[in-house]
């Protein structure tokens, strides 16, 4: 049955409309630049679209409010001491199984490296660090049910805190070798899905959220950025392409129709998009949204790899 | 302005540093938990208004320059 989500009405508005988001975002621009920052503010600045900002956390219920500022607690160990002696990294791609080993261990789903690069960083932001650790931590799909409603908020929001300590206790840990780490979940200087797809962990799905192999999008991400020396892993194909050219599910159920069925050029790179005009007012009105991520077919609860099985089945040759 | 990470983050602090920089995170806290409690109950108060009435509420209205 089809389920019935809050109506794409809006009882709040702007008198004068700021800036479009899509234009900030680079909409149409054939030219490779770093993504500016727009909606979630890292505090440095005033963004454009700051009313709205505030606006969606003063209406979040208290809980998920609470629960975002005790995450802000945890994360001032996101950074700390780093032990005087530095414990020589002999082989990256043994340390690499070791520390993604750690992070299984630590509460994490699945675990990627890659190298940090540009465009993976907000404008104006520069963390001197060589790579970046990923790590996906799956929601509670029972709880993300309730999509649109404070309960799936709450679960959002438990997962952040879950993936803060895991990201924390990883760095930590890497620091206590010698090596600079840095923890990065909720905050504004890493744009973590170009991250999380550079490290093999998924692909870009339709909906502009990650999609990966075990979990669709029904997980959050968080980074670990370091100067360890770490193998790195590559980009995988795991045929989400040949799920969203076809598949419409989002494109139908999401309210306010921000979800297009053709890439568009962004920064100079093709990829699917959504439309933040319409996307940003109405996850503001529902307090988190979240409706694209839990229709998607492949976030349904270990259909994941058999999904990938039939799509590269059906590819030609 | 410094960014949250600017503020918060620190590589390699010492204890002193570790322990002003709690202070400030705290303080940073308790302004937001003010703020959700204080100008948090008239915009929602606002918003519960907007929702059963024919008129929008306006953001410049809540959130003045």
């Amino acid at each position: 049955m089809k389920k019935k989500f809050p109506s794409p009405k809006l009882p709040f508005a702007y008198r004068h409309k700021p800036v479009s988001g899509n234009t900030i975002n680079g909409l149409g621009e054939t030219t490779l630049r770093r993504a500016t920052q727009i909606f979630h503010s890292s505090g440095a600045r005033k963004l454009e679209w700051a009313r709205l900002e505030i606006f969606f956390a003063l209406i979040n219920p208290f809980k998920v409010y609470w629960l975002n500022l005790v995450n802000r607690w945890l994360l001032r160990n996101a950074d700390g001491p780093i032990a005087a002696v530095q414990q020589p990294v002999v082989d990256a791609r043994q340390k690499s199984q070791e520390i993604k080993a750690l992070a299984l261990e630590l509460g994490a789903g699945v675990v990627g490296i890659t190298h940090l690069s540009e465009q993976a960083l907000y404008k104006g932001t520069n963390p001197q660090y060589a790579r970046a650790i990923v790590v996906l931590l799956p929601m509670d799909n029972e709880e993300m049910a309730y999509v649109t409603t404070n309960r799936a908020g709450a679960e959002t929001m438990r997962a952040y805190m879950e993936i803060t300590r895991t990201v924390i206790a990883l760095s930590q840990h890497i620091r206590s070798m010698g090596w600079r780490a840095r923890a990065y979940c909720e905050g504004a200087d890493l744009l973590h899905i170009p991250l999380a797809i550079e490290a093999g962990l998924g692909q870009l799905g339709k909906h502009g959220s990650l999609i990966c192999k075990e979990y669709g999008s029904g997980m959050r991400i968080a980074t670990v950025l370091t100067d360890m020396p770490l193998a790195e892993d590559k980009p995988v194909d795991i045929a989400v392409d040949d799920l969203c050219v076809g598949c419409r599910r989002c494109t139908i159920d999401c309210p306010v129709d921000a979800i297009g069925d053709r890439k568009q050029t962004v920064r100079g790179v093709e990829k699917w998009y959504v439309d933040f005009d319409k996307c940003a007012p109405y996850f503001t009105h529902t307090v988190g949204c979240g409706i694209c991520i839990e229709v998607c077919p492949w976030t349904k609860p270990g259909r994941g790899p058999g999904l990938l099985e039939k799509l590269l089945s059906k590819r030609p040759g | 302005m410094d960014s949250f990470e600017e503020q918060f983050y620190l590589e390699n602090p010492t204890r002193l540093q570790a322990l002003w920089r709690d202070v400030k995170l705290l303080w940073w806290l308790a302004v937001r938990a003010l703020m959700w409690m204080s100008k948090g109950v008239l915009v929602r108060r606002a918003y519960l208004k907007a929702k059963v009435s024919d008129e929008p509420l306006l953001l410049e209205d809540q959130f003045p320059d």
